[in-house]
């Protein structure tokens, strides 16, 4: 039988070609890709590449192996017989025609009843009101020293140190504290007792990060109830942005990591710089138009001010009190003449010049307001303003009543005249005799014999010649 | 004025920057006589230089703190 013969052709494949194909078998299945397995280390073997070990249990084994890359984020060193629990992958080593688990993260097993304890903390600290946001203290904006409660050697205080150079310029005050292990808990209690001490703004508790294990101090209730009795604000910083621990629940404020924390408590400079600059371009912006719009008032007021302006609107109103003077003059004149036709001796009773005494201290007033123009003597355009509209008003208003007392004065006296006008008289009986240049003759001395007089009766006049005068004993 | 220049060199950068936030405001609303706008500018630029003094400030301290025999004592701390 020749091999021609044979109906179909096998496939043959090579070595390589079958492990290959068993290499992407494994990573085409999702239920050993991403899984978590658990078990004891044995065989361990450190190399420059990484861990090499083998993950037994009561009744298998699986080669394993842990890369540097995935080692270094480790925060325990694993050990001969350790109980874990390894997340990774199977591989396919190819060549030697192996598997094995490449194992990413590793956690020591034994961490179920820290979870139960962690949410049985958290529960009841939260019933009781640690976490409250009410309770919660707002960071001081420009803090002048931060406290930082973590280890002495640790990346933390470092990282804070050089995140806040370029930062609003503040003091550092580190309390060493143990962040792991046994007293840990203590220790940051502690740290936060002495930094309340010790007049900071703000205080950063907080580690790297780690296991839960290595993070597990700020899960303890005293570190919780120190955080929360603090007068000063605290900003936690434990572990990595994932990591939540009771500690970060109670703080103030929770920062992402120790770097986000410091720029959290410190503002850029080159931020606050240009509010400083937008504050200085408002107060100039603010100052101009302030400027600008007083100016502008000023020239109004100016031009009102305007000294010879001034001047001559008060010459005008000098000009107009000549003028209402003339008027009220020549008003009482015309009732005096009026008054003097009925009854001459009437003029002892108006008194003409008291109302233009009246008129003449308003001029005076005007003048004096002249005057003090002239002076400038007001400090503000307020009280310049003031005066103007002053001195506009209330010469017109003084004057009027001025002219209408002298009015309503002069109108009661011309009744008062009429009262005593003898031509009623003449009503009842009584004539009255005058002299030929009208003067009314009230006594026999004012009477020559042989003068003309004239005898006013009640519906007539009547000339006639004295003859004969007796005066009576 | 210069009483208020070392009235000012007393006081905290939030206090002068508030009060500098203040002042701006006060003028921006408007209608002060011109004393008060003059006497609000002047002020204004001596907390504009305060605050511009403490920012440019580089110096700090950093210290480690460390309770002996109940008292606090502070000691210069270096990092790498």
């Amino acid at each position: 039988m020749s091999v021609e013969h044979r109906p179909l052709m096998p496939e043959v494949i090579s070595v390589t070609e079958l492990n290959t194909r068993v290499k992407e078998l494994f990573l085409k299945t999702p239920a050993l890709n991403d899984i978590w397995v658990s078990g004891e280390i044995s065989g361990l073997r450190k190399y420059p590449s990484g861990y090499y070990f083998v993950l037994k249990d009561a009744g298998s084994e699986i080669h394993a192996v842990m890369f540097n890359s995935a080692r270094m984020r480790m925060d325990f060193e694993p050990q001969e017989n350790m109980k874990v629990r390894s997340f990774g992958n199977i591989g396919m080593y190819v060549p030697k025609g192996t598997y094995q688990f490449i194992v990413e993260v590793m956690e020591k097993s034994g961490l179920g009843d820290r979870y139960i304890a962690f949410e049985a903390l958290k529960k009841r600290l939260g019933e009781e009101g640690l976490f409250d946001a009410s309770h919660k203290r707002k960071l001081p904006p420009y803090p002048r020293r931060i406290g930082v409660v973590t280890s002495q050697s640790g990346a933390v205080i470092h990282d804070i140190i050089m995140t806040s150079a370029s930062r609003f310029t503040a003091d550092i005050i580190l309390a060493p504290a143990k962040v792991q292990g046994d007293g840990a808990a203590e220790s940051i209690v502690e740290g936060i007792r002495i930094l309340n001490q010790a007049d900071v703004d703000v205080i950063i508790v907080g580690r790297g990060g780690g296991s839960i294990e290595d993070l597990w101090a700020f899960n303890e209730e005293i570190v919780a109830r120190a955080i929360y009795n603090s007068k000063v604000p605290i900003v936690s910083a434990v572990g990595h942005e994932t990591d939540f621990t009771i500690a970060d629940f109670v703080a103030d404020v929770r920062a992402p990591t120790p770097t986000g924390a410091a720029a959290i408590i410190l503002r850029d400079k080159t931020e606050i710089g240009s509010e400083i600059d937008s504050l200085s371009a408002r107060l100039i912006k603010a100052m101009q138009s302030d400027l600008q719009f007083k100016s502008h008032s000023f020239e109004i007021l100016d031009s009102k001010l305007d000294l010879k302006a001034a001047t001559e609107e008060l010459n005008l109103y000098s000009m107009h009190l000549d003028e209402l003077m003339r008027t009220a003059d020549h008003y009482i004149k015309t009732k005096m003449t009026e008054a003097k036709g009925r009854f001459s001796t009437a003029d002892v009773r108006l008194r003409p010049s008291k109302a233009l005494e009246d008129i003449d201290s308003l001029r005076r007033m005007v003048e004096v307001s002249l005057d003090r123009l002239r002076l400038g003597s007001m400090s503000t355009l307020e009280n310049r303003k003031t005066l103007m509209d002053g001195i506009k008003e209330r010469p017109d208003r003084a004057i009027i009543s001025k002219i209408q007392d002298l009015d309503s004065r002069l109108e009661k006296d011309s009744k008062m005249l009429d009262g005593l006008n003898p031509l009623n008289v003449l009503t009842r009986g009584y004539s009255m005799i005058t002299s030929q240049d009208g003067k009314v003759l009230t006594a026999i001395d004012d009477i020559d014999v042989g003068a003309s007089v004239t005898i006013h009766m009640r519906d007539g006049e009547a000339d006639a010649k004295i003859t004969n005068k007796e005066k009576r004993k | 004025m210069s009483d208020y220049a070392e009235e000012v060199e007393k006081m905290s950068f939030e206090e002068s920057i508030n009060t500098l936030e203040g002042l701006v405001k006060e003028l921006e609303a408007g209608g002060l006589d011109l004393d008060r706008s003059i006497e609000i500018f002047e002020k204004a630029v001596i907390l504009r230089n305060h605050c511009r003094k403490i920012l440019d400030e580089s110096e700090r301290k950093i210290q480690k703190i460390m309770e002996s025999s109940g008292a606090l004592k502070n000691e210069d701390f270096e990092v790498d």
